[in-house]
């Protein structure tokens, strides 16, 4: 242990008491998890859209819709993962930065893929000469990119967490260290995927509704739920290994060490659990509402996790100096209450001039 | 120092921060100039009453959307990603000083992205005045980032008073902050313009193309009426051993400043052409031509702005090796192996001193140097013997202002010098092979002035010692080199050698 605190990065000191970036770092994760999980699912949506279109009208109709909510999409889930990038980077960036660099290369190859992951979502979106057949290959490809970045994220979040792989770095400098030695990383990526597949699901089932009107609403409502429903029960066994697998001691916290953090993991199961059922009976408001809460109890919980593998390095944290900035960061909630008025009040405003 | 470092030998660091940062500062400039450029159009479009200008403007839009939407954000995470890679003790640094300025950035990066969407897809659907209301707001909040982020680049040059407060507004507010932003503004003006003009003599024929490339020469000429006083601004707020480079100590940043120089100097021609052919033969070919020299234009000034800095990361605070200017002294005196977290060699041996040469090339050189395209100094060193590497080792700083001193001990200078040779002959030399004989004045001052003198009457090596003319005084003087010049390596050759080369220097001097 003593040998794995010394590779570890020395901290700079936080402007702020640490428990405002932890609770900015949630919060805007949270925000990232949603955007994410409608972004991924609207891809494979119209992925499924493009190839059952091939005979299918009304999926094909179904697939295009899709395909012109999806560069949005896109463009603010990667607009709300900026703010948690930049979080953690200044609570953990110590272990952050190091996990980034021992996989540098799958790092930095991320933002060319997603470039060119979105430029293919825009393309299908906007070019209305384009092939059938192009298109649904293209669609398969952009939502392959978008699962192929949550797993190199995964990647890092996890090598972040152990030190003790670190070492790998001295025979390979190169930065093509994926995680793949860490039993908990792929436990971790299937739950994910599946996640984001049970909130996008709900949403397509919300938006189809809006959108579509009663009757020909049905069939997507359809989909969406049952996508929903289904995936959120294919969390589970992700859940329930990824538990298993964990640490003695972490697991512990989890399952009855501690009567605060032993609910919240009963209810983070639960919660998925009532979604999917939810979901799958086509009640989508009541299960939109359980997912939002399940959400936030997930990402605390998965905040602790991260805290409670870490805690051995502990004297590596971050912690408040001496120059402290609170009135700068006034100043940024400022703009940001702000911020969101302005966005609050165009949308409203434009959305009055155009109906009228 | 701190941190692992990402290698790749063969590319570099600077190469590939070079690479992205130089896409991203172009387009991310051209989205703020766009969105002035396309509020202020419409604006004209709707005076005039001319629906093709309109329209011209929607066009435009569709593309500022793709544009700041993908590659501005995407480039903009991937110049981070990229500088946390190649600079991470540096970036943590940045961060934790800057991080609710990167915040605010965000908020108006989340507010520039929902105004540009609405701008597209609203043309024609709302009022007017809406609709141009929502282009100011997309172009204030792009403006605004600039002015976030500006404030973090100008400070890497010129953190001021800084240093002494650690203060945030000292950090934002630093001096070359004010002038750095107005240069960039009217930048971005002259980009948008340029692009302008590249899409009007394209889509346009007859009066209307007349109309539209008159209208974008003026906004060119009118951005560099901005931008060539603010340039001297900028200038005369940078740091001194930058312009003392730009005057000729860095034959880098010479190089750099000849390519501004010319390339603003094709722009300026191309915009008078523009006038004097009376754009009817000012073509599609002579726009993108003129894209190009601004294009270059930037890039050249981002190299100059980077070079600038250096040898520090953040002027006078971090080295760009991750080094903090405090830690420089004691690193010196003790070792940079001991107090690297990330090296596998902490003592070194006979037997280990070639790879601890390998890891002390990682975290001290690599920062600026590689073996492959860029900056490579193996090339250079191809001819030099293992004595000469060490010596010039054991003097960096006085090659160029640009490097400081090995931050090590004499063993790890050793190392280094060794791990050189063996990576470029594939072995390390026979020892104790005296290669005598050579007394050629010529080749001596070749092998052992050379690297930081030039052999010409005006180099100081002359000029400070025009009254010595005996070869004794200048055997004193070569016995004495580290004396006159903390930076200057001491002579290391032989008695004989020395003779040599003394007379040597007396007799060319004479002669010149
Ligand atoms: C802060 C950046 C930086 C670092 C770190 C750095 N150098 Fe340099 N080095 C430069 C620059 C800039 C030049 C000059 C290039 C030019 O002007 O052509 C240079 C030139 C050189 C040259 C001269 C090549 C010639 O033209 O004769 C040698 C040798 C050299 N460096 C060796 C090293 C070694 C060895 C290290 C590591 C101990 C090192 N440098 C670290 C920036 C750096
Ligand atoms: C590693 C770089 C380096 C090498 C090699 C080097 N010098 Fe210098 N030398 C310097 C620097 C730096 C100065 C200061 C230049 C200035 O003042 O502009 C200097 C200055 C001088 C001066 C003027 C000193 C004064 O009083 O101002 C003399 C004489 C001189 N060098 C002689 C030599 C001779 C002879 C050699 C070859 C044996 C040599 N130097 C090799 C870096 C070097």
């Amino acid at each position: 242990m003593n040998n794995l605190i010394n590779i570890i990065p020395n901290p700079d000191a936080l402007p702020v008491a640490a428990g405002w970036f932890q609770f900015l770092l949630q919060f805007t994760y949270y925000l990232h998890l949603i955007s994410v999980g409608i972004m991924f699912t609207i891809a494979v949506s119209m992925t499924v859209g493009y190839f059952k279109g091939t005979s299918d009208e009304n999926w094909l109709t179904f697939g295009k819709d899709m395909g012109h909510l999806l560069p949005f999409t896109i463009a603010f889930a990667i607009n709300l993962g900026v703010a948690p990038l930049l979080f953690i980077q200044v609570l953990y960036g110590n272990f952050f930065y190091t996990a980034s660099t021992l996989i540098g290369t799958h790092w930095i190859l991320l933002v060319v893929i997603l470039i060119l992951g979105y430029y293919a979502a825009y393309w299908i979106a906007f070019r209305v000469s384009g092939k059938h057949r192009t298109k649904k290959y293209l669609a398969l490809f952009t939502s392959f990119i978008l699962a192929w970045t949550a797993f190199i994220l995964v990647n890092v979040n996890t090598l972040m967490l152990k030190p003790s792989l670190w070492k790998g770095y001295f025979s390979h400098m190169g930065g093509l260290h994926l995680n793949t030695g860490d039993p908990t990383m792929i436990p971790r990526y299937t739950f994910y995927l599946f996640l984001l597949l049970a909130i996008g699901g709900l949403f397509i089932a919300v938006y189809s509704k809006i959108k579509y009107g009663k009757e020909k609403s049905k069939p997507w409502i359809a989909f969406g739920s049952s996508l929903s429903g289904y995936s959120c029960f294919l969390t589970l066994p992700s859940f329930i290994y990824y538990m298993r697998i964990l640490p003695h001691n972490i697991r512990e916290v989890f399952l009855t060490g501690d009567a605060t953090w032993t609910i919240v993991s009963v209810f983070c199961f639960f919660g998925l659990i009532i979604t999917g059922y939810l979901a799958l009976q086509r009640r989508i408001i009541p299960a939109s509402a359980i997912m939002s809460i399940t959400l936030i109890i997930f990402v605390i919980m998965r905040g602790k996790v991260r805290s409670l593998f870490l805690a051995p390095f502990s004297e590596k944290f971050s912690t408040v100096g001496t120059n402290t900035q609170y009135g700068v960061m006034i100043l940024f909630l400022v703009t940001l209450v702000a911020g969101l008025a302005l966005i609050f009040w165009l949308l409203w405003k434009t959305h009055k001039e155009r109906k009228s | 120092m701190n941190y692992p470092v990402w290698y790749l030998p063969l590319i570099g660091g600077p190469l590939i921060i070079a690479f992205v940062a130089i896409i991203h500062v172009v387009v991310s400039h051209f989205a703020v100039g766009g969105g002035l450029w396309l509020v202020l159009t419409e604006k004209k479009g709707y005076r005039e009453n001319k629906d093709y200008i309109v329209d011209y403007v929607k066009k435009h839009a569709k593309f500022f959307l793709l544009l700041t939407m993908v590659f501005s954000a995407l480039t903009g995470v991937g110049i981070w990603f990229t500088i946390a890679l190649i600079h991470p003790d540096a970036t943590s640094h940045l961060i934790h000083t800057f991080v609710f300025g990167w915040a605010i950035e965000w908020v108006l990066f989340v507010i520039e992205i929902v105004a540009a969407f609405l701008y597209f897809y609203n043309f024609g659907k709302i009022s007017k005045k809406l609709h141009l209301l929502i282009g100011w707001i997309y172009f204030i909040a792009a403006w605004g980032s600039l002015l976030v982020i500006n404030a973090i680049l100008a400070f890497m040059l010129t953190p001021g008073k800084w240093i002494a407060t650690q203060n945030f507004w000292d950090g934002i507010l630093n001096p070359s902050y004010l002038s750095s932003t107005a240069f960039r503004t009217f930048l971005c003006f002259a980009l948008a313009g340029s692009y302008g003009l590249m899409t009007a003599t394209r889509k346009f024929k007859g009066e209307q193309k007349d109309e539209l490339v008159k209208y974008n020469g003026k906004w060119i000429f009118w951005s560099l009426a901005g931008l060539i006083p603010s340039a001297f601004w900028y200038y005369s707020t940078f740091p001194k051993q930058a312009m003392e480079g730009l005057a000729g100590s860095s034959a880098i940043m010479v190089s750099s400043l000849w390519h501004l120089i010319i390339s603003l100097g094709l722009f300026i021609l191309f915009l008078i052409l523009l006038y004097l052919w009376k754009t009817k033969r000012f073509g599609f070919k002579s726009s993108i031509a003129m894209f190009l020299t601004i294009f270059v234009f930037f890039g050249a000034f981002e190299f100059i702005r980077e070079a600038g800095r250096k040898p520090y990361i953040i002027k006078d605070y971090m080295y760009s090796t991750g080094i903090r200017v405090a830690d420089f002294d004691r690193i010196k005196d003790q070792s940079i192996l001991q107090n690297s977290k990330w090296t596998e060699i902490k003592e070194i041996t006979p037997d280990n001193a070639v790879k601890a040469g390998g890891e002390i090339f990682r975290i001290q050189c690599y920062a600026c140097h590689s073996l492959g395209i860029k900056n490579n100094i193996n090339k250079k060193m191809v001819d030099w013997d293992l004595k000469k590497i060490r010596r010039i080792i054991g003097s960096l700083k006085g090659i160029t202002p640009f490097m400081t001193e090995f931050a090590g001990n004499e063993v790890e200078k050793d190392a280094l010098a060794k791990w050189f040779y063996w990576e470029i002959h594939g072995e390390l030399p026979q020892e104790e092979v005296e290669q005598g004989g050579a007394l050629d004045g010529p080749a001596l001052f070749e092998s052992f002035c050379s690297d930081c003198h030039e052999n010409s009457p005006d180099d100081p090596l002359f000029l400070n010692t025009s009254d010595v003319i005996e070869i004794d005084g200048m055997m004193d003087i070569l016995s004495r080199l580290n004396e006159l010049n903390e930076d200057m390596p001491p002579f290391e050759g032989s008695e004989e050698e020395k003779k040599a080369l003394a007379e040597y220097i007396i007799k060319s001097r004479s002669k010149k």
